[in-house]
């Protein structure tokens, strides 16, 4: 059995070390049995959270750090995304999904990361985002803060 | 090595563009790029084949949309061929599958059919 994965990186905020990171990720979650679908759900919300993070957290500033710990087991993977924005409260962010939003380019990665991800939350400030994957196949713990 | 290819075809008065691999975040700049510059050539009417895209986010989504509106502002279309499972859930997730008209074949797509 793999053993857990636990880890920080730091990362500038520009795209493509972004990627990196998510492909680590991504490859830990792999080594520990996670299917296609969870995996895709694994990539596709950090995608969301970083993108989110260097695009209106660090406001795509160089200057500007992303924060990433994570901690990958068979059971669950939770990833913690810290930006160096002043943050934003996500309960004003309008429903992309209403007819009048649907044409909208963007405003979609927050109700991504609800729909495929266990547990999304923020912290007060808006600007730390925590996100919780359970193995279907392995986990018998709940979203509940494992930290 | 880049993780997207696009490769685009003619067909008539129609623009097929092929996207094979992963539109992340590293790569959605090329397709918004590629996107754009059909519109600047007023090619209108474009059909995204996307049997071989195995990922996409909402950033590649809203190069999508952003090309749909400007297709119709110039009375043109754009139409989604045959995404992959996990990419289909994704399109039904946003209720984007209601704002593109996705076909299962290009040939389809061509003429307008829907299975």
């Amino acid at each position: 059995m793999p053993s857990d994965t636990y880890q920080e990186i730091e990362i500038s905020s520009n795209f493509s070390q972004a990627r990196q990171a998510e492909q680590t990720i991504v490859a830990a979650a792999k080594k520990q049995g996670y299917d296609e679908s969870d995996l895709f759900a694994l990539q596709l919300s950090l995608e969301e959270a970083l993108s989110n993070a260097i695009r209106h957290g660090n406001r795509q500033d160089s200057k500007k750090y992303i924060n990433i710990r994570y901690h990958v087991s068979q059971e669950r993977i939770d990833i913690y995304v810290a930006d160096e924005g002043t943050g934003f409260d996500p309960t004003k962010i309008p429903d992309p999904t209403a007819d009048e939003n649907l044409e909208n380019p963007h405003g979609r990665g927050i109700m991504l990361m609800r729909a495929y991800m266990n547990l999304v939350e923020y912290n007060q400030e808006g600007n730390v985002v925590h996100i919780v994957k359970l193995n279907p196949k392995t986990s018998k713990s709940s979203c509940k803060n494992n930290e | 090595m880049s993780s997207l290819a696009i490769t685009i075809d003619q067909r008539l008065d129609t623009t097929i563009v092929n996207l094979d691999g992963s539109a992340d975040m590293s790569e959605v700049h090329t397709l918004t790029n590629q996107l754009e510059s059909l519109s600047t050539k007023r090619q209108n009417n474009i059909i995204i084949d996307l049997s071989r895209l195995n990922f996409i986010s909402s950033m590649g989504l809203g190069s999508l949309i952003q090309a749909h509106r400007k297709c119709r502002q110039k009375e043109g279309n754009l139409c989604l061929v045959n995404p992959q499972e996990a990419v289909a859930r994704l399109l039904k997730t946003t209720q984007l599958d209601q704002l593109f008209s996705i076909y299962p074949s290009v040939e389809e797509a061509l003429t307008g059919e829907k299975k």
